[in-house]
């Protein structure tokens, strides 16, 4: 069930992903099934970097280099429970 | 870092990234970083080590650079060019745990070298980083102490992506000859970082002669140059230029460049030079890449916020970018004071108007010295002018002809000029003292010391 954290972090990686970083993405369109990588939002990997330095600096988490790549092949809404349980877990 | 380890593997190991005497290709410098990371890490470099890096430009700094940053270390890019008593300076200020630096034979301030001999020093008194900055520079210093900038690897990451969407930046399989340095912000990140991000090849030009650099342009067909004015007015001054014709785009940073200058290079070139407008503190600002805009510098970079106050130039910044106490009066509540002034046009261009340090308050009246500098540069024998305002407004001017008189100078503003913006005093020198960077000094102890020695010999 959604609750309100991840409601604040997908409001903080959309947010970031159309006004921060300048991404031509269209929020209205995304849903939780969109993939954050190809045929999705398309973030390539250097926006990739970007996008989890700025969540680690949000949510006060670290995401080891390793998981970067998982990341990457997410749906926004896998990444947004990602994050929300490494808030939880840290 | 993350952003290391992307940029490092963005593009296939055949791809030209480092081209001057030899080349370097990106397997070759994924090789030379990881073998400089080992190296560092048995001499302790770590997560959070401190590491002052005075290399000279050349594959050699590249290495160097992005194998401290695979390991976590806050690196210190300190100019090569800076004297002994600057560094040490810096040092006191800092406290490197190592100190790494390029071993003294045999290279020339002119010359470029693609390789240097490293020594590394280990020093007792340093100190591990206290913050999460991977980069830290140096104001060039016009008075007392330098102002120590950090960049986190989440700035330069955004600073790296926000250059790719910069219509004009090059792009997979452009050649870019690179002049700016690679100790500052415009070199490193829109020349070196930003190459590496989206596979373009990197020349460096043999020596800073307009010879070797046209010859480094015609060899490697380059099609992108980077460089301060200096290399501007150095190219457009060649009696014969020589065509061009893969050359598409120029970009001038760093400092303001004199339209007069484009102008003649695009006469020389058939290139207009675009201009890219930043600060140390903050990266690129905005950019206009196609010279189309002059006299206006470019729309806010992608993702810049900036607003105008009291007619000076003020950027969003998530934090303060200075690590000591020095400048963080220039940052409050979430934005930065560049002390550039300017106006924004109605379609958002951003317009320089001069530095807002260089307004200046005589008897009441307010006097841009910018103003007073333009006119002074028209004048057809002085070269570079410098204007302070101490008690008096002064002018120090550099000039090839032995017969200038400081009244030819007073008369000559006084045609074109309010009595009030007239300079009282008036030095002239055969040249003006620059700081490493090539900039012209603004210190006026420096200044009146150069006169003075003029005066003497």
């Amino acid at each position: 069930m959604p609750t309100a954290q991840d409601a604040d972090v997908r409001e903080f990686i959309l947010t970031t992903l159309t006004t921060e970083m300048n991404l031509p993405v269209d929020r209205e369109s995304l849903t939780d099934d969109s993939p954050v990588g190809a045929g999705g939002i398309d973030l390539e990997s250097l926006s990739l970097v970007e996008l989890t330095l700025r969540l680690e600096r949000q949510f006060q988490i670290r995401i080891p280099d390793t998981d970067i790549e998982a990341i990457g092949a997410m749906t926004v809404g896998q990444l947004v429970a990602d994050i929300v349980r490494r808030r939880t877990e840290k | 870092m993350r952003l290391i380890e992307d940029l490092l593997g963005r593009h296939p190991d055949g791809l030209r990234y480092l081209v001057a005497d030899h080349d370097v290709t990106l397997g070759e410098l994924r090789r030379a970083v990881t073998q400089e990371a080992a190296l560092f890490a048995s001499a302790g470099v770590g997560e959070g080590s401190t590491v002052a890096l005075q290399v000279p430009p050349s594959f050699t700094q590249v290495e160097v650079l992005l194998a401290l940053w695979r390991l976590g270390a806050q690196v210190m890019l300190i100019d090569h060019r800076l004297k002994p008593a600057e560094v040490d300076a810096l040092r006191t200020l800092c406290r490197p745990q190592y100190v790494v630096r390029a071993g003294a034979a045999g290279w020339s301030r002119l010359n470029f070298r693609a390789r240097h001999e490293l020594v590394t020093e280990r020093r007792a008194e340093g100190r591990p980083a206290t913050s999460d900055h991977r980069l830290v520079q140096f104001s060039s210093g016009s008075t007392g102490l330098p102002k120590v900038i950090g960049r986190t690897e989440e700035s330069l990451a955004e600073e790296i992506a926000r250059f790719t969407q910069i219509d004009g930046m090059p792009r997979f399989g452009d050649r870019l000859l690179l002049l700016s340095s690679t100790a500052h912000s415009f070199g490193l990140l829109a020349g070196l970082l930003h190459s590496l991000a989206v596979g373009v090849t990197v020349v460096f030009a043999p020596r800073t002669s307009a010879t070797d650099i046209l010859a480094a342009a015609q060899e490697h067909q380059v099609n992108v140059l980077f460089g301060v004015p200096f290399h501007y007015e150095l190219l457009g001054s060649v009696p014969v230029p020589p065509p061009l014709p893969s050359l598409d785009v120029a970009v001038s940073g760093g400092e303001m460049m004199p339209p007069e200058v484009a102008e003649r290079f695009f006469a020389a070139y058939g290139v207009r030079v675009g201009e890219s407008y930043g600060t140390t503190e903050t990266g690129v600002i905005a950019m206009d890449a196609s010279g189309g805009m002059r006299p206006s510098v470019g729309h806010a970079a992608p993702g810049v916020r900036l607003r105008i106050v009291h007619g000076e130039i003020e950027v969003a910044l998530g934090r303060s970018p200075y690590l000591t106490v020095d400048g963080q009066d220039r940052y409050a509540d979430g934005w930065f004071r560049t002390r550039d002034r300017a106006t924004l046009d109605a379609a958002g261009a951003v317009r320089l108007r001069g530095r807002g340090d260089s307004l200046v308050v005589v008897g009441g009246l307010k006097i841009d010295l910018m103003e007073v500098e333009a006119v002074l540069a028209r004048h057809p024998s002085i070269v570079d002018v410098v204007l302070l305002h101490g008690e008096v407004i002064e002018a120090y001017v550099s000039t090839a002809d032995p017969d200038l008189e400081p009244e030819d100078v007073i008369t000559w503003c006084r045609n074109k000029l309010a009595d009030f913006k007239l300079p009282k005093a008036v030095w002239i020198l055969p040249r003006l003292p620059r700081t490493s960077n090539g900039k012209l000094v603004r210190a006026r102890t420096a200044l009146r010391a150069a006169a003075m020695a003029e005066a003497v010999s």
